[in-house]
């Protein structure tokens, strides 16, 4: 085994040797410091195809029109796909508007995330000041909680599709209670509500990771000054962890936010694409079906959805950026 | 057990905080575990099980058993008599509320009983078939094949074109090198969600579409990466990477003998993360594949399951295969996992 | 083997100049030390000359050549760091290797260097250990060791001994030089310590702020410090100062008065010297004697080691705490006053205006 091992690594090496060759010429060309430009260029590159070039066009396409899908085929339209995403009867009603999906999503998304945030924030900070209690099992549970965050969209929609589904364990066990078998993915409301309480149980672990570390980061003096003090652990908790980890929480907060903004994946798999009818439907399951899965794939409008929301986003990072800058003080 | 579940802070009796503590935590616990652990337990029953409502916990499948003069196998029940007195038999048919059963010890004789008196008996089984069936049926082993090869050879990259980017963000100095650590640094803001239309614009202008190298380059570069293996090398000594060049190393055999060798900790951390990471990817695979012998799994159960969405044995047991790769990794990493988050703040 | 010569060598970081425009000149096999204050420039003038700096203006030549442009390899110089900068992941042997192999040299030949360096340095019991599974001074020799298996031109070492403990620092001391004299190569060390700087180099080099203050050997800028800076440097305990005027300028010396001195003649070239100026008189420790009358120091401490005795003193009408090294037992109190006596030939006078030394008249 050892020996296999070293084998591999002599034969990688003396192909990185060949590697070697072309990079030592060019250190003597242009000198050992700028070498780092070679170093960050396949990186660069990565980064100026997939994320620069598209930031860039997706801006341009949200100025153009057509199914055409290179920018030299597409007519320039200038507002016009703005102005139509924007064209509505009252933002209150979508169904006034051009682009009803739009603003169903719209109207959606806005809901979820309002939920969503709240929802993940109240249970991850209970959670966290849980586990920061605990002095033995901390480690078992901080893991067990962390452990959905790690599944795929798709498998933790199918396993609550299949838990909630009419012949699944929750039907069992409210018929046995005496309830009434529902189809919950079916029903407006129910749904709605499972695809908030799915995202919850999905995402919290994270947050409740990042909440604990800003617990753990509570000087445990100030806790021992309290107790000498006689302090009620429950006004310990109004009175010193929550005004210390305040700064935290705002920034946490912000990040939920801009992570609820976009969501799309498990809600899709476990709603079958947004439904019962649009009940469902986000933002991000808009500009999708726009480009990609409709028959006209309009991917002006497309990208005018998209900078909209990405310009939500920045207003919302430039929130965290700004509560995070604090929050260091 | 119990010591270690009512050991308290207070070194005595249990608060009411306590109390209320383990409540939630158990809570917590069962809540996570219980649609997962339903999800495997269901995995392992037989089509009909999966079907059948209200459900058994454990995967289970009817006793059957062969009796002479019948052609086909028939099923075993459990006889209660009146009197209390219980005892094995074969259901012949069933008409109303009486079933005609035999005796299996002397199959020449059948008689009738009424239903209530008969239960039917069922032993533990686990349906491996609804595991190996979608491998040789359906695509699901192109579909495994498809991930582990995106999985493998992405994180191969990711390691290799972050940890070169970390290298000359760390070690170098060149003009426009803050910029360009700012401008990695800002793309961390910049969701997929956003860019998703014209990203896959250059994939097909790359002739990349339906391509899992498609899936693959867009993904190496990730500024988590860059940035977590750019504080780790921020703690190896310049006077190293001096030593080295006194000793004659060219700067990328620098990079190759010297710097790499020495992250292996974040490096280790980094791969974990990958390989979770190009495991569950599911947005950017949708986009990028179309044809189905290029999906990955995520993408080919998510296909599978609109597609024959009443075959649920077959839905879980690809859903338990989708998740168990991440399981093990976490079963055996975790304390890296949750450090590594905590520490960074990336998912 | 090597003859380096630097030529008007400048160094500028963003806008600080941290060398100014330096020239030295270092023959081939010299040891060399380069001494001076913390963030002098010590390691700067180093690294310059190894090549893991590019030097602003200016030239670096070794044989004559100019190597301004060539890689550390290229010069193939060895250099031994401060921390060693051993390859942690590597053992010993590794370590040692590592050069080699980077040149591509043959296995046999590598391994036989190896032996060679690992025999000399006695390393060869730790040959497959890491280097966090040894001692300082054993990290110490690997580091020597991974200089030597090259066979450089010129050795460069940073302040190499500053880790060890006082006892270890000694005895590598004394290797070092050991190994000087086998090799013969040229080798320039770095170090803010002036007593490993005075034992071992053959020349000194005194830096200071970027710039060079003297070039000597050891013993001459002991005895003949060209400027305030090294008199004050060089030498432990400090040179004694106090400040006086000249009274007299003639063939035989400068004749100057201070608060305790009067009209003392101290044989030195007069040059521009004016009857007036300010000058500061410089007389060590050690070259102050006791005798029954002279000028008179009251005691405000001593210490007492039994082979030698340092006594610390005010003199009237000096603002100044003088030092005393005597070579041998004393025995006094404090407060005591007891009486000291300078001879001329060892006192050293330095304008106020420039810092420069008055050169002496040599016998
Ligand atoms: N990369 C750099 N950028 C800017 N200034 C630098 C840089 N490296 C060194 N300097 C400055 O150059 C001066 C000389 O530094 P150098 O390291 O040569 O001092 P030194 O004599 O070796 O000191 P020490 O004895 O403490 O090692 C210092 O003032 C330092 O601040
Ligand atoms: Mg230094």
């Amino acid at each position: 085994m050892k020996n296999l091992s070293a084998f591999l690594f002599s034969i990688l090496d003396r192909f990185m040797r060949f590697v070697e060759l072309p990079t030592v010429y060019l250190q003597k060309k242009i000198g050992v410091q700028r070498m780092g430009y070679l170093f960050v260029a396949p990186n660069m590159v990565l980064f100026s195809l997939f994320v620069f070039l598209p930031v860039g066009l997706a801006i341009a396409y949200a100025f153009t029109g057509g199914t055409n899908m290179l920018i030299w085929d597409r007519p320039f339209v200038g507002l016009e796909n703005f102005s139509r995403l924007l064209n509505c009867g009252s933002y209150m009603n979508p169904a006034s508007c051009e682009f009803d999906l739009f603003w169903t999503a719209v109207h959606n998304t806005w809901w979820y995330t309002l939920l969503n945030a709240t929802g993940t924030l109240v249970m991850a900070l209970i959670t966290a000041v849980v586990l920061n209690r605990l002095t033995k099992g901390k480690a078992l549970f901080r893991s067990i909680f962390f452990y959905p965050v790690l599944l795929s969209p798709v498998v933790v929609g199918l396993i609550w599709k299949w838990f909630l589904a009419r012949d699944g364990l929750l039907n069992a066990l409210v018929l046995d209670l005496g309830g009434e078998r529902t189809i919950f993915l079916l029903e407006v409301w129910w749904s709605r509500f499972w695809v908030v309480y799915v995202s919850i149980w999905f995402h919290m672990g994270f947050f409740t990771l990042i909440i604990l570390a800003g617990l753990q980061a509570i000087p445990r003096d100030i806790y021992e000054a309290a107790k000498v003090d006689g302090t009620s652990e429950w006004r310990q908790f109004w009175r010193i962890t929550l005004p210390l980890l305040t700064p935290n929480l705002l920034v946490v907060a912000v990040l939920l936010l801009i992570r609820s903004v976009q969501v799309f994946d498990e809600a899709w798999v476990l709603t079958d694409g947004g439904g019962p009818g649009t009940a469902n439907t986000f933002i991000v399951q808009f500009i999708y079906q726009t480009a990609f899965s409709s028959e006209v794939r309009l991917y002006g409008l497309a990208s005018a959805a998209s900078v909209l929301m990405g310009l939500a986003l920045l207003a919302l990072t430039l929130i965290q950026v700004w509560l995070a800058k604090k929050a260091e003080y | 057990m119990l010591k270690f579940l009512t050991r308290t802070r207070h070194h005595g009796k249990m608060d009411i905080t306590d109390i209320l503590s383990w409540l939630w935590l158990t809570l917590g616990t069962a809540v996570i575990a219980i649609p997962i652990a339903w999800a495997m337990l269901s995995s392992l029953k037989t089509e009909a099980e999966v079907n059948s409502f209200p459900p058994s916990l454990i995967p289970q499948s009817t006793v059957n058993t062969q009796v002479e003069g019948y052609d086909k196998d028939l099923s075993v029940w459990q006889w209660t008599k009146t009197d209390g007195e219980t005892k094995q038999v074969a259901l012949v048919r069933r008409i109303g509320i009486k079933a005609t059963v035999v005796d299996m010890d002397k199959p020449e004789k059948t008689f009738q009983v009424p239903i209530s008196e008969i239960t039917q008996l069922k032993d533990v089984h686990f349906q491996w078939q609804n595991y190996t069936d979608p491998l040789e049926r359906f695509d699901f082993f192109t579909y495994i094949k498809n991930t582990v090869f995106v999985t493998v050879v992405a994180t191969i990259l990711t390691l290799l074109l972050n940890s070169m980017a970390a290298f000359a963000l760390s070690k170098y100095k060149f003009r426009g090198k803050n910029a360009i650590f700012m401008l990695i640094l800002s793309t961390l803001m910049l969701p997929l969600s956003v860019i998703m239309v014209p990203a896959f614009i250059v994939i097909v202008g790359l002739n990349l579409a339906d391509n899992l190298w498609g899936v693959i380059f867009a993904t190496v570069a990730t500024p988590t990466g860059v940035f977590m293996l750019r504080q780790y090398m921020l703690t190896i000594p310049d006077d190293l990477i001096e030593a080295a060049r006194v000793d004659a190393a060219s700067e990328f055999r620098i990079y190759w003998r010297i710097v790499l060798p020495l992250c292996a900790p974040a490096l280790a951390v980094l791969a974990i993360f990958s390989v979770i990471w190009r495991w569950n990817d599911f947005l950017w695979p949708l986009i990028v594949l179309s044809s189905p012998e290029n999906y990955t799994l995520q993408i080919g159960l998510n296909a599978f399951q609109g597609q024959f969405s009443v075959e649920w044995h077959y839905i879980l047991a690809m859903t338990v295969i989708a998740l168990l790769p991440v399981t093990i990794v976490f079963l055996v990493l975790q304390k890296y996992i949750t450090e590594g988050v905590a520490g960074s703040g990336v998912k | 083997m090597a003859a380096i010569q630097l030529k008007n060598l400048h160094k500028r970081y963003e806008s600080i100049d941290v060398m100014h425009h330096v020239n030295i000149d270092i023959e081939d096999g010299e040891f060399v030390a380069l001494v001076g204050p913390s963030g002098c420039g010590k390691s700067t003038l180093l690294r310059l000359i190894s090549g893991l700096e590019d030097i602003t203006s200016g030239e670096i030549l070794f044989d004559g050549k100019i190597v301004n442009r060539l890689s550390p390899a290229e010069r193939e110089i060895a250099m031994v760091f401060q921390s060693y900068a051993l390859y942690p992941h590597m053992t010993v042997k590794k370590n040692l290797s590592f050069g080699l192999e980077n040149l591509n040299m043959d296995r046999a030949i590598i391994e036989e260097r190896i032996q060679k360096a690992a025999k000399l340095l006695d390393l060869l019991p730790y040959m497959d250990r890491k280097p966090r599974a040894l001692s300082g001074g054993q990290r110490q020799r690997v580091a020597i060791g991974r200089a030597i298996v090259r066979n450089p031109k010129v050795f460069l070492f940073d302040e190499p001994l500053s880790n060890l403990d006082a006892k270890l620092r000694v005895q590598t001391r004394g290797e070092i030089t050991k190994l000087h004299k086998k090799l013969n190569t040229t080798m320039i060390y770095v170090t803010h310590d002036q007593v490993e700087a005075m034992t071992m180099a053959e020349k000194i080099v005194v830096v200071n702020a970027g710039r060079i203050e003297q070039v000597g050997k050891p013993l001459d800028l002991f005895e003949r410090p060209a400027n305030r800076f090294v008199a004050e440097f060089i030498g432990s305990p400090k040179m004694n100062m106090f400040k006086a005027k000249i009274t007299k300028v003639d063939d035989s010396g400068i004749e100057v008065t201070s608060g305790t001195i009067d009209h003392f003649t101290i044989p030195v070239i007069s040059e521009s010297a004016k009857i007036g100026d300010s000058v500061t008189l410089g007389v060590r420790p050690s070259h102050i004697e006791i005798a029954e009358s002279g000028i008179p120091l009251e005691i405000t401490q001593l210490e007492c080691m039994g082979h030698e005795t340092f006594i610390y003193g005010s003199m009237q009408g000096e603002s100044e705490e003088l030092v005393a090294h005597l070579p041998h037992h004393f025995e006094a109190e404090i407060g005591d006053t007891i009486f000291l006596r300078f001879t001329s030939q060892f006192m050293h006078v330095f304008c106020d205006k420039t810092d420069q030394a008055f050169k002496r008249i040599e016998a």
